[in-house]
């Protein structure tokens, strides 16, 4: 079965999930980045 | 249709959204706990290094900025000020970026006030658990500049003005004299003690910099990277001195004081002893004798 074929309700969920799942990735990155990234980057180089 | 009734592809594909948000979730809620957990242990690491008003000999000050917290710093006059105006030295501590206290420097601060006669600011800059090493650039700059604006109240020739750091507190020292340059400010000295350099940027350095000693231990690994930074300087055209002392340690300079030898210093036999603190002296005074070199 292809995306297309699933139905509404599922392709809303499908959809949904993949964007939190960016967004949460996007925001664990910049919590990091603006917590300690600028120690990281003095420990690290 | 129902989970049940998906087809086995998009079974796991949704399976896999599902575990993969739940991760994200206690990752972000895991860094959280550490991050509270992290600045706890470095507040009460430096919780000690602070000492009490009545005990200070310098005089605690709060440099006022416009939209921004103030910034705590601990001011040293000489005791014999004359009609000439003084030499300004930022005394910069250092503490790996998280530790380390301006009060750590309280004694020598007042001794070197004395010995070079000059206004000695010692500056309790924002640790990088708690804001970016930028920031506490900027509170550095921030210092210098206020002191360059109010110059007459303080007896400061604004010509002669030394950023002095330690450590984690010579890269904030760099960086300063980086924000200070770009804020049209030249101060006229820097002096690295066995300084951090990883991540110091090296684009910005030329000819323009201030001439810059660097005081290196020989028995300190921190002293030997910073050597390609040396380098760097050098071949930007910087004025650059260099003074090792082979069998000195890191933080021999600053540890060699009456605030080092706390019940913390347990273990610190190899930097805290009268051999170091001969070396530690004997730097002072280099310090001292290289920035009346360049007294105008």
């Amino acid at each position: 079965m292809k995306f297309k074929e699933l139905p509404r309700k599922w392709r809303i969920s499908i959809i949904s999930m993949s964007v939190s799942a960016i967004l949460l990735l996007t925001a664990l990155i910049a919590y990091v980045y603006s917590t300690i990234g600028s120690l990281l980057h003095v420990m690290i180089g | 249709m129902r989970y049940k009734e998906l087809p086995k592809k998009w079974k796991v594909i949704t399976s896999v959204l599902i575990v993969l948000n739940a991760l994200l979730i206690i990752l972000i809620i895991l860094f959280t706990l550490f991050l509270s957990s992290y600045r706890e242990q470095c507040a009460q690491l430096r919780a000690p290094l602070k000492k009490d008003d009545s005990l200070l000999i310098g005089e605690r000050m709060k440099i006022e900025r416009k939209g921004k917290e103030s910034v705590a710093v601990n001011l040293y006059m000489p005791e014999n000020i004359g009609d000439a105006k003084l030499p300004v030295v930022f005394n910069i501590h250092g503490g790996g970026f998280v530790g380390g206290d301006a009060d750590m420097l309280d004694t020598q601060s007042d001794r070197i006030a004395n010995e070079w006669n000059a206004v000695v600011v010692t500056i309790n800059y924002t640790t990088a658990d708690v804001k970016s090493v930028l920031y506490g650039s900027e509170e550095v700059r921030d210092t210098v500049m206020y002191f360059a604006d109010h110059a007459d109240s303080y007896f400061a020739d604004t010509t002669r003005f030394t950023i002095m750091g330690y450590s984690a507190g010579a890269y904030y020292s760099a960086e300063a004299m980086r924000l200070l340059k770009e804020n049209d400010f030249d101060t006229a000295s820097l002096v690295l003690c066995y300084p951090w350099t990883t991540g110091l940027p090296t684009k910005n350095l030329s000819s323009d910099c201030p001439k810059t000693l660097f005081v290196l231990a020989g028995e300190d690994p921190i002293s030997q990277k910073s050597k390609s930074y040396i380098e760097a300087m050098k071949a930007a055209g910087v004025d650059v001195e260099v003074i090792e002392y082979d069998s000195a340690v890191h933080s021999f300079i600053e540890s060699n004081n009456p605030e080092g030898k706390n019940d913390s210093a347990e273990g610190m036999e190899k930097v805290i002893n009268p051999m170091q603190e001969k070396m530690a002296r004997e730097a002072e005074n280099y310090i001292g004798k290289w920035l009346n070199d360049g007294k105008k």
